[in-house]
């Protein structure tokens, strides 16, 4: 250790006047603020900001010369002899003049931060009026950052340097490699961008970042150990050692991307959004996968045969636009990004291997809303204030009419079994937010004429929600249901509840069921599920001692799946029960615990009703037969 | 080839540059308290050499050995006990002959600063004056003294009068015997100042082209080596081993290897002994070191 501390002493002394020019430099900021034309800021601020950038410019020159210059400069004019014919071990020489160059370059930091710091001790880095926002928020974050970035940076110019400056052919295949290696960090980093995994993409790049630093330090370790005073020869050892620890940070991180975005709904960390089809067995399943940062992939999912398709990613935070299903469950339709614009794929769900098949439809832009007909021969897409339906076969627009893009929540649309399309919307009045609005329309792409089926306004509607047949929509005030014919707008019926009225879901049959919370304090947990007729006439009523009441859907004619949770304050899944209700004769079926229904508002046709999760991290399948539950998808953890 | 005993050991040594064959297979060995000049044409092997037994410079094959140890793999430890003056003196520019001492002092187990602040004295070498700003020669005053501070067993010198002026070579030549008379250290060196190290040298090695074609106690190479000069013919001239060879107007003149001190001269040859710098041109370049 002594060889080592007299070479990093060596190395200070030798340079010293650098940190007297850096002390100098520290004088700049405090004059800043006085000169002519600088004026808006806080004083502070501006010292603050003016010394931060300084340290920074100051820092990356320095690591860089010293980099360059104090192992490589002094093979190439033959000084570093003087250390090779003393009692000097190679590691010494090697870590000793890196020791000095990191020492300087961290002294001279603090010697441009300390007059502006001894000035305003708390240099708050993130509201430095140049760097905006960051994670580096605090000083000592940014010296250990900048620390970090100084040693990578004087290891880096020293590879460069000795490649440079040893003037032989093995520069041609630096170079090459270099190309290579640069090339494949870049296509990777690409990959991960186009796939939305941003944080897996930074991660990645920190990787190879830290085994560049690793790299350069090994190979000029090697290089001085091995080569000694001979610059050719360690520059070839440096390159060989170098190139073969880029090799690995490339192909790390290429391993590393492909295992990132190669995913399976198995690899989730959390189910994060469940979309139940209309019929059949398939889903659409969307979380973030477990140790991959913000890439959230999405899938679909066959509930029978355990299948998936991997159909696109983006960070959760972010909009999702789901895939549709036509109304028959035969098809599956979704959009991926392609160069500026965006495809659509179609799956056909009827074969057991079908593939993802590109089609013919493309957009210049994401729609908002998407529909596909039955057989999923044609679909509709809402984009850029345009209604559009579309041959999937062909590609061929069949109608294109303009339509204003409407709030996210008060649209939907979708094909009648005629092949028409029906959109409905629910806007609340901008002036006053009392007054509620329910339009129907349709859209006959034959003839590409939109025509209004109806409309219905009142006071104080919460929510409007539709029949299956579309002919009839029920208005959700909060103390009273009523049931209006779409197309005359008539009043067909008026149920006033004595609580409050949480849910209004139609059956496959035309009945309804509203679901009731009582208001009364002297019941405090209760909710009442009340089945009504199509045309609006109450049928029976089930109590639940339950504060909150979650419907699935009807597995079979007559047979709903329902959850009710007893303790309001908490959403542990464990406060819920799942049960098998009985419309017939009221008769309720425990399920299981801690699970909620997961596929809302469909029929029996579908597995949606059949589907439970627990807490986003098990999704479970009830198997009608023998009435056991399946686990289908177990999230994973993070590590 | 196995190693000799020595200070210095050796054996089979080969470095190669690319294709390029800079040693072939040199063997050699030094014993303790000797002066062994390593002499040789300007790129005959001979840094090559010195930067094998400084560990600074791997060989092909074959190993060079300094106090019983490896020089390639024990280079540090080695150097505790072993003096350096480089051809090319080397140290930082920036630094003081004062710094240097410092930072060399902390490097050895022995420091005889008083011992090199004398030297520098002697020298006349200014100790504030960055090494930079030194003449050649004082530049390699300054290497010698820091080479014998730590008080070596063993001084490896490549050519430190390289470059010198009449004066600063005979300072340099003159310290090392002190040094000699001193502490009887061992003296490793390659110069072109022939002259100079037959003051000094009781051994000598010869490199040409990469190869050790003299390896001998100087004394006994003075005694093998004779110009001898007759007319006529001389029967048995090839016994002598006769190097170089030349028919002159009064008759021929011959560099012979195997005189016999012992054997007199036949009636009409002349007989005479040969300089250091003689035997050397008679050796690496026979056609010009025959005849004057």
């Amino acid at each position: 250790m002594r060889g080592f501390w007299a070479v990093l002493w060596r190395e200070i002394v030798e340079r010293r006047l650098l940190l007297l020019a850096a002390a100098l430099v520290g004088l700049v900021p405090l004059a800043v603020p006085f000169l002519p034309g600088v004026t808006g800021s806080d004083p502070g601020e501006i010292r603050t900001g003016t010394a931060l950038a300084l340290c920074l410019v100051v820092t990356a020159v320095l690591a860089l010369t010293l980099g360059a210059t104090v192992i490589a400069g002094d093979l190439s004019e033959r000084r570093l002899g003087f250390y090779f014919s003393r009692p000097l071990a190679g590691w010494a020489i090697w870590a000793g003049k890196l020791a000095g160059a990191a020492v300087l370059c961290q002294g001279a930091a603090l010697l441009v931060l300390l007059p502006a710091m001894l000035l305003d001790p708390r240099i708050e880095i993130g509201t430095s009026w140049w760097m905006g926002e960051g994670w580096i928020r605090d000083l000592p974050t940014f010296l250990t950052a900048l620390a970090i970035g100084t040693v990578i940076i004087v290891l880096v110019a020293h590879v460069a340097s000795t490649m440079v400056r040893s003037r032989s052919s093995w520069i041609l295949l630096d170079l090459a490699a270099a190309f290579t290696v640069a090339g494949l960090v870049w296509s990777e980093r690409q990959l991960l961008v186009r796939k939305e995994a941003y944080a897996a993409s930074i991660w990645g790049l920190a990787g190879v970042l830290a085994l560049l630093g690793a790299s350069s330090l090994i190979a000029g370790g090697v290089q001085v150990l091995r080569g000694r005073t001979d610059l050719r020869r360690g520059h070839r050892l440096l390159s060989l050692t170098f190139w073969m620890g880029m090799g690995l940070a490339a192909l790390s991180f290429a391993v590393y991307a492909h295992w990132v975005i190669e995913v399976t709904p198995r690899d989730l960390s959390r189910i994060g959004s469940l979309l139940p089809p209309p019929s059949g067995t398939w889903i659409g399943l969307r979380g973030p996968a477990a140790g991959r940062g913000d890439y959230t992939p999405s899938f679909l999912f066959d509930t029978a045969s355990g299948r998936s398709v991997l159909i696109g990613s983006s960070p959760m935070y972010w909009w999702w636009l789901q895939p549709v299903f036509s109304p028959d469950g035969r098809r599956v339709a979704w959009l991926e990004a392609a160069g500026d614009g965006v495809d659509l794929k179609i799956l056909d769900l009827t074969q057991p291997q079908a593939q993802p098949v590109a089609t013919r439809v493309s957009f210049s832009s994401w729609p908002s809303r998407m529909a596909l007909a039955p057989g999923g021969t044609r679909l509709a897409a809402l984009v850029r204030s345009s209604l559009t339906v579309t041959d999937v076969a062909t590609g061929r627009l069949l109608s294109a009419v303009p339509f204003p893009e409407p709030a996210e929540e008060f649209f939907t649309m979708r094909f009648t079994p005629e092949g028409r399309l029906r959109i409905d919307e629910r806007l609340r009045d901008a002036a006053s937010l009392s007054r509620s609005r329910f339009t129907a329309l349709e859209l006959d792409p034959g003839h590409g004429r939109l025509a209004l089926l109806g409309t219905i306004e009142r006071p104080d509607v919460e929510e409007w929600v539709v029949s299956l047949d579309g002919e009839r929509v029920a208005a959700h005030s909060r103390s009273l249901f009523r049931l209006f014919a779409v197309r005359t707008g008539e009043l067909l019926a008026e149920l006033p509840l004595r609580g409050e009225l949480a849910n209004i879901s139609f059956l496959s049959d035309g009945r309804i069921l509203l679901d009731e919370r009582l208001l009364d304090e002297r019941l405090p947990g209760v909710s009442v599920l009340h089945l009504v007729s199509r045309d609006g006439v109450e049928l029976r009523r089930f109590s639940f001692q339950a504060a909150r009441l979650v419907i699935g859907g009807e597995v079979a004619p007559d047979r709903l799946t329902l959850a009710t949770r007893i303790q309001d304050g908490s959403r542990a899944a464990q406060g819920w029960t799942a049960f098998l209700l009985d419309l017939d004769s009221g008769r309720t079926t425990l399920i299981g615990y801690g699970l909620v229904p997961a596929g809302r508002g469909t029929g029996p046709e579908s597995v949606g009703p059949r589907l439970f999760l627990s807490g986003q991290r098990k999704m479970v399948l009830l198997d009608l037969a023998t009435g056991r539950l399946r686990v289908l998808l177990q999230a994973r953890s993070v590590f | 080839m196995s190693l000799i005993e020595g200070l210095i050991e050796v054996g089979g040594l080969t470095v190669r540059y690319g294709g390029r064959t800079a040693l072939d297979d040199v063997s050699f060995s030094v014993p303790a308290g000797a002066v062994y000049a390593l002499l040789g044409r300007n790129g005959a092997g001979k840094s090559s050499l010195v930067r094998c037994l400084l560990g600074a410079q791997r060989p092909a094959a074959g190993a060079a050995r300094l106090l019983g140890r490896d020089s390639w793999r024990e280079r540090a430890p080695i150097l505790r006990e072993v003096g350096v003056v480089s051809e090319e003196p080397d140290a930082p520019p920036a630094m003081t002959v004062r710094q240097i001492a410092r930072f060399c002092s902390r490097l050895y187990p022995r420091w005889d600063a008083a011992g090199l602040e004398e030297r520098l004295r002697r020298f006349g070498v200014p100790a504030d004056v960055p090494f930079g700003r030194l003449s050649k020669g004082q530049k390699g005053q300054v290497a010698l003294a820091l080479a014998l501070a730590p008080a070596p067993r063993l001084v490896l010198l490549d050519d430190p009068t390289l470059g010198l002026d009449p004066l600063a070579r005979r300072a340099v030549f003159e310290e090392l015997i002190v040094e000699l008379a001193d502490r009887g250290t061992t003296v490793f060196l390659t110069s072109h100042d022939l002259a100079g190290v037959e003051g000094i040298a009781d051994h000598i090695g010869v490199l040409r082209e990469g190869r050790l074609v003299l390896n001998e106690d100087l004394e006994s190479v003075k005694q093998r080596f004779r110009r001898i000069r007759f007319s006529g013919t001389l029967p048995g001239l090839e016994e002598l081993a006769p190097v170089a060879v030349a028919s002159r107007g009064w008759g021929v003149e011959a560099v012979v290897t195997r005189w016999d001190e012992e054997r007199s001269a036949p009636h009409g040859v002349e007989v005479s002994g040969l300089t250091l710098e003689e035997i050397f041109l008679a050796v690496v370049d026979p056609a010009a070191g025959g005849a004057r």
